[in-house]
């Protein structure tokens, strides 16, 4: 795990800390905007950068939610190339009042630009994990490791981990 | 337009399918007009779950289309591709009908199928040369269009508020179809290359695949997709079509 993945791992634990004093609410449906940043890493090459999506929240009891989802990225890697990373999947959270755990798969498509043109683009499964709180107010945080990321090349892997703030509207 | 595998793409509709059917609870519902009462979650109105009625619907939609055929003296497939263009979505779906449910805080979730065919027409003429997603245009071209139906399974779940007709809903479906496309297309033969003719003007049996990412809000539909042709020509031809696009839909 790189330097960038380690802070926005302890960013999102503190940033869950201070949600500890809240009353504790029930998940609720909604739609949900997601900003933040990411990290990620492939082949080697790390890159960094902005990720945002949408997902829409159904809720099946206190406990359990399902959340369908789209999230994209902007990123520049260490060869200083522009990397486009955008996802289709499902998040199945566990919740615990505010908090959850869950687990996510979706489907991935990276291009990689330079020179203003398309230099390669990798694309598959993957899986990952992640936790963060909502509160009731419809604010929240989440942290969320995509994970296996696999590609129609066999030699590309792709992981990364992003931090976003969330705002549902219930 | 990015292109995705079928097999992935297949694998991941599937795969969430199921994911999301592990998180359901146990208590299968099977009438979806009841009202029940939830200990944890409080009312569960089935009653708001809606299932459609027979629809038309239309809309536009930005799709990669890829055309890959063989030839007798040719080493591997050809690949000839749109790099991505508008294209119109055209469907006709029959009434859906419901097979499972599962009860929900608002809504349900459900399992049931229906009957869609779609058609569309292509235009492809970016030969697939150094990348397996940005064609060039080297002259080569290879166009027209299919029909297709099939019977689709589907998970729906919402609606997403009590006062909506929000939903989100994946499905999967396989059947008939017919196919016609002709053209020219480049071929990597022992010899060199060489450019030649491909398909037919006649339409031909396929069959016919696609798979759908919905959120739909009332009459419209904010729709990922995925559509493979495989025509029964001996040629191992097949056409891949992946894109997204909003719909509205007409029910009758």
């Amino acid at each position: 795990m790189g330097n960038w993945q380690r802070s926005l791992c302890t960013g999102c634990i503190a940033l869950s800390l201070t949600s500890l004093q809240t009353a504790s609410a029930s998940p609720q449906n909604g739609i949900g905007a997601y900003a933040g940043v990411i990290s990620a890493t492939e082949a080697g090459s790390a890159s960094t950068g902005l990720s945002a999506g949408v997902d829409a929240q159904f809720v099946i009891n206190d406990r359990w939610s399902l959340s369908p989802y789209l999230l994209i990225s902007a990123e520049r890697n260490s060869a200083s190339t522009s990397v486009a990373d955008g996802l289709a999947g499902v998040h199945v959270k566990r919740w615990f009042g505010d908090w959850f755990a869950g687990a996510q798969i979706f489907e991935h498509d990276r291009v990689i630009y330079g020179n203003g043109n398309a230099q390669s683009s990798a694309y598959g499964l993957g899986m990952g994990l992640l936790a963060g709180f909502e509160y009731a107010s419809g604010w929240g945080a989440q942290v969320q490791a995509d994970l296996l990321e696999s590609s129609n090349i066999s030699s590309s892997q792709r992981n990364a981990v992003r931090l976003h703030l969330v705002y549902r509207w219930h | 337009m990015i292109p995705i595998t079928k097999k992935a793409f297949a694998a991941a509709m599937s795969a969430g399918v199921w994911m999301a059917l592990s998180a359901l609870p146990a208590t299968a519902q099977t009438a979806a007009n009841s009202t029940l009462a939830s200990p944890s979650a409080g009312l569960t109105d089935l009653g708001m779950f809606k299932l459609e009625n027979k629809s038309f619907t239309l809309g536009l939609a930005y799709t990669q289309v890829t055309y890959k055929t063989t030839h007798a003296n040719a080493s591997g497939k050809t690949q000839i591709t749109d790099n991505g263009a508008p294209s119109p979505i055209i469907e006709l779906s029959s009434s859906e009908k419901l097979l499972k449910s599962w009860p929900m805080r608002t809504g349900s979730a459900t399992i049931g199928w229906d009957i869609t065919a779609s058609a569309s027409i292509f235009d492809t003429h970016d030969q697939l040369i150094n990348s397996a997603f940005r064609g060039q245009d080297i002259g080569t071209k290879v166009s027209g269009g299919y029909i297709g139906v099939a019977p689709t399974v589907f998970l729906k779940v919402g609606p997403l508020y009590p006062d909506s007709e929000i939903y989100w809903k994946v499905g999967y479906g396989i059947g008939p179809g017919l196919f016609r496309g002709s053209g020219t297309a480049s071929f990597n033969t022992p010899s060199g290359t060489t450019v030649e003719n491909v398909g037919s003007t006649s339409a031909t049996f396929a069959l016919y695949n696609a798979a759908t990412w919905q959120l739909q809000v009332n009459h419209w539909y904010f729709d990922i997709m995925g559509k493979w042709l495989q025509p029964l020509d001996g040629k191992r031809t097949s056409l891949e079509s992946y894109g997204f696009g909003l719909a509205y839909r007409f029910d009758f």
